[in-house]
Formats: C-alpha cells, structure tokens, sequence
C-alpha cells in the first residue's frame, strides 16, 4: 500500500511536484503515466527515501517515510532509471550485498539470492561481474535487488525501457506474478500502451500535477468528457449537414476528410455508422476516442 | 549495518586492480625509502667522528622512516577515497544506499571503516620490513614503533574522513582528490615552514595535519596530539553525513 497526500517538492524556485496524491493498493499494479518531465521520476525518488519533500505525506505499507523512514525503506524495493549496480562485483555478490543493506537474516540470506537470481532467470550470469552485462541483464539484476528482500511494495522507473520486445514480456510476466502475490507495485512510463498493458490503475501525471486516475476503464469515463466518434468520409460538409439533425447527435465539426461527431451518448456510436451508411455518405472509418486521445487531452487541459 | 558497508568498501578494494596499482606504488616507493634510509644509517658510524658513540635509533631511523610514510600516506589516500563517495553519485548506485533502510551515518561510517581497513593493511605490509629488520638485528625499544605506528595509523584515519569529506562534495573523482591533495600538501608546506608570526600562521600551524603527526615519529605518543586526530576525524566525517543527508534536498 502506498499513500500519497499533498505531495509537494520543489527545486528552489522550480515546482516540480505541484500537489501529488494518489492511492496505490496492494496487489494491484499502479502506473504514474506522464510525459518526460511530469515529475514521475521525482515522486518515485522522494517515495523511496532519495529524495525529500518540501511539503506533503507518503506512507509506504503504513510507515511515514519522513517520520518511520527506516521502517518504510524496510518494506521497499525500489529500482531507478538507471539500476543502481557496483560494476565490480558478481551479480551473486552483488545481491548478497543488497539482502545484507536490505537487512535480510543471515541465515536467509542464501535462499533468497538464489530465489532472486531465478526470478529474473539470472543463473547463467550469476557468477559474471556486472560491469560486463548487457544492458537487459543489467536491468534485471536491478529488478533482481529490488525484489531479494521480499518488499511489500515494489517501485519501478520506468522498468522496460532499453529492452528488446522478448525482455519486455518476461518483465511483464513477473510484475504480474510479483501482483499476484499481493505486492504493490507502482512504476513509472511515459508509454501509453505500457500503462494499458501493465497497469490496473493509472494516475497521469502533467507539470507536475496529478491530472487524472483510476482504473483505465474509470479514465476514459473522466477524461473523455462527452463521447465524441470520428468518421472519414467522402463528403464531410454534405454529411455534416446531415447528421446535425440525429437525435444522438450533440455536434457536429467537419474538417478535410474527417468529421468530429460528439455523441450525446456514447452507446449510440453505431447507430450513427450505420445512418452514415445508409445515407450513403462513403463512410470509409470511424472510431471512437482512445486512450491516446484522451491521454492527449488530459496533457493540453493540465 | 555498518559493517556491511564497510565489507563492501573493503572487498571493492580487494577484489579490483585500481587499489593494488596504488598499493603496489605505495609499496615500491616504501622499500625506495628503507632503502635509502637504511643505508644512511647504517653508514652513519663510519662517518661519525667518533665512531664508538652509537647512532640514535630515533633520529636516524624510525623518525625518517615516519616522516616518508607520512608523505606517503598524504600522496597515496586521496587516491583511495576519491571515489568512495562521488563514484556512487556519478553512477547512480548511491540510490541502492539510501533506498536501503540504513541511515546515511552509517554509510558514512561504514566506508570509512573500510578505508582505515584498506590503509592499516597498506601501513602493516610497509612496516614488514623495516620493523622485521630492526625485531631481527638487534632489541629496539618498543616504546618509539608503537609511537610511530599509532602516529601513521590516526594520520590514515583523519586523511581518509578529509578524502571522504572531499568525495560527498563533488561528483567528480578527480576534483574530490584534488580537493584532498590541496588540504593535505598545505599541510605538508606548513609543516616544513612552520614560521612566521600572527594569528594566520598559528591558525595554519594548528590546522596542519602533518604538525600534529610529527611528534609520533619521535617516540613522544601525545594526548593532545591524539584528541586532535580523534577531533579532526570527528569533524570531517560529520561533515560529510551532513553533506550525504543534505543530497536528499538538492
């Protein structure tokens, strides 16, 4: 569980994060979705003790991490944009050393390197210094330290980036199965499909700002405003004029080649498909706003 | 926890080429020294005008022999503690320390430990030699070589908290040495001048480690001289923890 109330930081002048709140829960994946620049990465780093806060509260699995910082750093795993590896140990000692900071038991210490090395399918380089990895393997030795301690919370910057589409699944896979076992998890993308493809809920984040979240279904209903549907079409004014009069209709714009229809309810975007058709308007596509828009629009309005 | 840190700050040391390239100058220039004082030494009877007087062992030996390895400690530890701090700050892994649920003092701590671990090692491969030779050839007083070895020990000590001071300071290597070679060759300039009147020289005098450190070398084990070492110590790594926990608010 992590909550996050009021979250303000600032860099001098510069507000970088302007009022951030936001509810991740247990086995659920959040996703803080933002252009470069929103405050993602500022927010996480404050989250896991990096960074202070000017004003604001963050509790990590129920500890204040300002006034409990160490409890809520016990329940943490935590990986950066750039995974914070020693180039000069072995990947086994390197996670060694990490369940040791992590305060992981003597007497554990063993199994749960080896549970971490499997996790991430690290066996074949466990015994290779880092600094010679590849940059997929280097990520996963970071997730492989994030996660040897057995957090209650996982937080991950931006964890696909750099890797091929075969890395991007098994990461997927795992932060999947790591949710399963009602860890939190909470990750950073400025990637709309990564969000889609990973996340339960989504909080976007713009200037700073919190801009909208919830579920990806409870998005499109907040940020879509009124249902709007565009259609490409032969004759776009000709059509314009005709549809004015629907009754599902609310508005009309037509532009070259595309017309944007605002719907007065959403269900009834095949009803004007099927009229566009009947009438004989050469309906070549229409389509309804996907999260691209709607993540466009929550950018333009913050 | 802090041991761990300081495992890890011990094993990078061990386990890469870099530290064993500055051991092994260390080591060479060391045995160019014995060397050179040894054989002043023990020609000095031959050149004395009586020969029958005996040579003192403090001034012609130990005391040589100290102020070399003090030098050498002045050149060498900045080499060591440069990137302590400022490597972790360039390469990001400073995040895995202070995500960890592990105060920044201990960090702090923790790596000095390591470093005064890395240098005693250096010191006690460097001392084999001169003081075998001495346990070897002949019955030297004890008193002067324990004097010498806790003078050359709380001079490792307070350089490495100076070198880790230098290295939260800035998130270059070479500038963090840089800073740690001018305090530590001021000190060394001071001490070899230590003239002039008024509040200026007193101050740099007062301030010089290399001052503080010469009476060691001359068998006089002074508490003043020792609660000094423990202060400047104090002082530098407090500094530095002030420094890691201020990352937290830039």
């Amino acid at each position: 569980m992590i909550e996050v109330e009021g979250l303000v930081r600032r860099y001098g002048e510069q507000v970088v994060v302007d009022g951030v709140s936001f509810v991740a829960p247990p086995g659920q994946v959040m996703g803080l979705l933002g252009p470069n620049g929103a405050g993602k990465t500022t927010t996480l780093r404050i989250l896991c003790g990096c960074l202070g806060a000017t004003s604001g509260t963050v509790r990590v699995a129920g500890h204040d991490v300002a006034l409990a910082s160490r409890l809520a750093r016990q329940a943490l795993g935590y990986l950066p944009e750039q995974p914070p590896l020693y180039d000069d140990m072995t990947v086994e000692d390197f996670l060694d050393h990490a369940a040791r900071l992590r305060r992981v038991p003597k007497g554990e210490r063993r199994s749960a390197v080896a549970q971490a090395v499997e996790r991430v399918d690290l066996q074949s380089v466990r015994h290779r210094l880092i600094g010679r990895l590849s940059k997929g393997y280097r990520q996963r030795v970071g997730l492989a330290q994030a996660i040897v301690h057995r957090p209650r919370v996982l937080v991950l910057d931006e964890p696909t980036s750099g890797l091929d589409p075969t890395q991007v699944t098994a990461m997927r896979t795992l932060i999947r199965e790591l949710r399963d076992e009602a860890t939190t998890v909470l990750l950073s993308t400025h990637l709309l499909a990564e969000a889609e493809a990973m996340c339960d809920r989504v909080t976007i984040l713009a200037g700073g700002r919190a801009v909208a979240s919830g579920s990806l279904e409870e998005l499109r209903g907040q940020l879509a405003g009124a249902p709007r549907l565009r259609l490409e079409v032969r004759d776009p004014h000709a059509c314009a004029e005709a549809l004015r009069e629907h009754p599902s209709v609310a508005a009309v714009a037509a532009a070259d080649g595309t017309l944007d229809v605002t719907l007065v309810d959403a269900d009834d975007s095949h009803r004007i498909a099927v009229h566009a058709v009947a009438a004989g308007f050469g309906l070549l596509a229409s389509r309804q706003d996907g999260l691209e828009e709607l993540f466009r629009r929550a950018m333009e309005a913050s | 926890m802090i041991w761990h840190v300081a495992r890890r700050e011990l094993r990078v040391r061990l386990g890469t080429p870099w530290p064993w390239v500055v051991a092994a100058t260390w080591l060479a220039l060391q045995g160019l020294v014995f060397t050179l004082v040894l054989g002043v030494f023990v020609r000095a009877p031959l050149d004395a005008p009586d020969p029958t007087e005996a040579i003192p062992l403090i001034s012609g030996y130990v005391e040589p022999l100290f102020s070399a390895n003090c030098i050498l400690l002045l050149l060498f530890v900045p080499l060591l503690t440069m990137g302590s701090l400022a490597g972790e700050q360039r390469s990001g892994s400073i995040a895995l320390l202070l995500s960890a649920p592990i105060s920044t003092l201990e960090v702090v701590l923790g790596k000095w430990l390591g470093l005064v671990a890395f240098v005693s090692l250096l010191l006690a491969l460097g001392a084999v030699v001169p003081v075998g030779a001495l346990l070897v050839f002949g019955s030297p007083p004890l008193g002067p070589l324990v004097s010498a070895a806790v003078g050359l020990w709380l001079l490792a000590g307070g350089l490495a908290a100076l070198g880790l001071l230098a290295s939260s300071l800035s998130s270059s290597q070479l500038v963090a040495a840089v800073m740690t070679w001018t305090t530590a060759m001021g000190s060394w300039l001071v001490a070899a001048a230590e003239s002039g009147d008024g509040l200026l020289a007193t101050v740099a005098v007062y301030g010089s480690l290399l001052v503080h450190a010469r009476g060691f070398g001359q068998g006089l084990l002074d508490p003043a001289d020792v609660a000094w070492f423990v202060g400047f110590g104090f002082v530098a790594l407090v500094a530095a923890w002030q420094r890691l926990e201020s990352w937290r608010w830039r």
